[in-house]
């Protein structure tokens, strides 16, 4: 029907690599919170390069699992804050180290299945 | 315009929440240090009111030290109050990530098939009869097997008893009591005049 329009698959690629220019950048911010934390920041420094060079895809399952990462790092800017007033990055680390080790692999393995 | 209500939460995004939450987590703390000074300059003007002699300096104390506590007092009102909006606002980012949770759930295109109960019934039915079809022809040959079998009869001029046989049997069996018989009359029963060395 003409006014039911689907996105087509350039402007999907388009947004989707948007969508991880934008992760990539919000990563600088958690590097600036956390910067007391050498070994966070280290972690956070390598998942950054990790998914800046994310392949765009038009999957569900990837656009699926970019969600999760981007809420992964929102739960993550919250343990840094929590972690820097009381000093204590455990928790924070061991988040940070889940989603550089499971979630941006599985992420990367999912985006180049063909 | 008037019928048209302005959803808000339609376009509510969790980076809005978490960010909501960081700041919160922020002003608490620093009302927690805050408190924490408090105390410490309470303690420390107590200690100093205590060696104090004179008596309007131990008056000046007391007055400094009933101000900080007042201040302590609504610092920690206003503490609780933040901690219990943060508590909502995780509660608010729960609810969103159960929403984006179930309803990709419900994409994954086996748990659509589930919803569909007619189908799945259906499909049930079909496995069902399936098994019991493979069942009927084993249980049918089973009877085939029974049926054929049962039509053989022994035949008995190879395993039957014939009279020669009967015969031989009667004097296989006849000759097992000869032999008792025979055992009896070689036992010698005449008395033994010579005296054994053996004993």
């Amino acid at each position: 029907m003409w006014f039911f329009k689907r996105k087509n698959k350039t402007e999907q690629l388009l947004n989707n690599k948007h969508h991880i220019e934008a992760m990539a950048a919000s990563i600088d911010v958690l590097i600036s919170l956390g910067q007391e934390n050498e070994e966070l920041v280290a972690t956070l420094k390598a998942m950054q390069d990790k998914i800046k060079y994310f392949n765009p895809s038009d999957k569900s399952d990837v656009l699926d699992l970019d969600k999760k990462i981007e809420n992964k790092l929102g739960d993550l800017k919250i343990d840094i804050t929590k972690a820097k007033q009381k000093g204590e990055y455990a928790n924070a680390l061991s988040l940070a180290n889940e989603i550089k080790d499971v979630l941006v692999v599985e992420r990367n393995a999912k985006a180049n299945l063909r | 315009m008037w019928p048209f209500k302005k959803d808000k939460f339609k376009n509510l995004k969790r980076e809005d929440v978490v960010n909501a939450i960081c700041e919160l987590e922020k002003q608490e703390n620093d009302i927690e240090k805050s408190i924490e000074d408090m105390v410490k300059q309470i303690d420390a003007l107590m200690e100093k009111g205590r060696k104090e002699k004179t008596q309007d300096l131990k008056l000046f104390y007391v007055k400094k030290i009933s101000h900080l506590q007042e201040e302590k007092a609504e610092a920690i009102n206003r503490a609780v109050y933040l901690l219990y909006n943060t508590r909502l606002l995780n509660k608010l980012k729960t609810a969103i990530d159960d929403n984006t949770f179930y309803a990709n759930t419900g994409k994954i295109s086996l748990t659509n098939l589930l919803s569909d109960q007619k189908g799945l019934a259906k499909f049930l039915n079909k496995a069902l009869n399936t098994k019991v079809m493979a069942e009927d022809v084993l249980t049918s040959a089973d009877d085939t097997f029974n049926e054929v079998k049962g039509l053989y009869t022994e035949n008995d001029r190879i395993y039957g008893v014939n009279s020669s046989d009967d015969d031989l049997l009667a004097i296989l069996e006849a000759g097992v009591e000869e032999e008792d018989i025979s055992v009896v009359e070689d036992i010698d029963v005449t008395p033994n005049t010579e005296v054994s060395t053996e004993e």
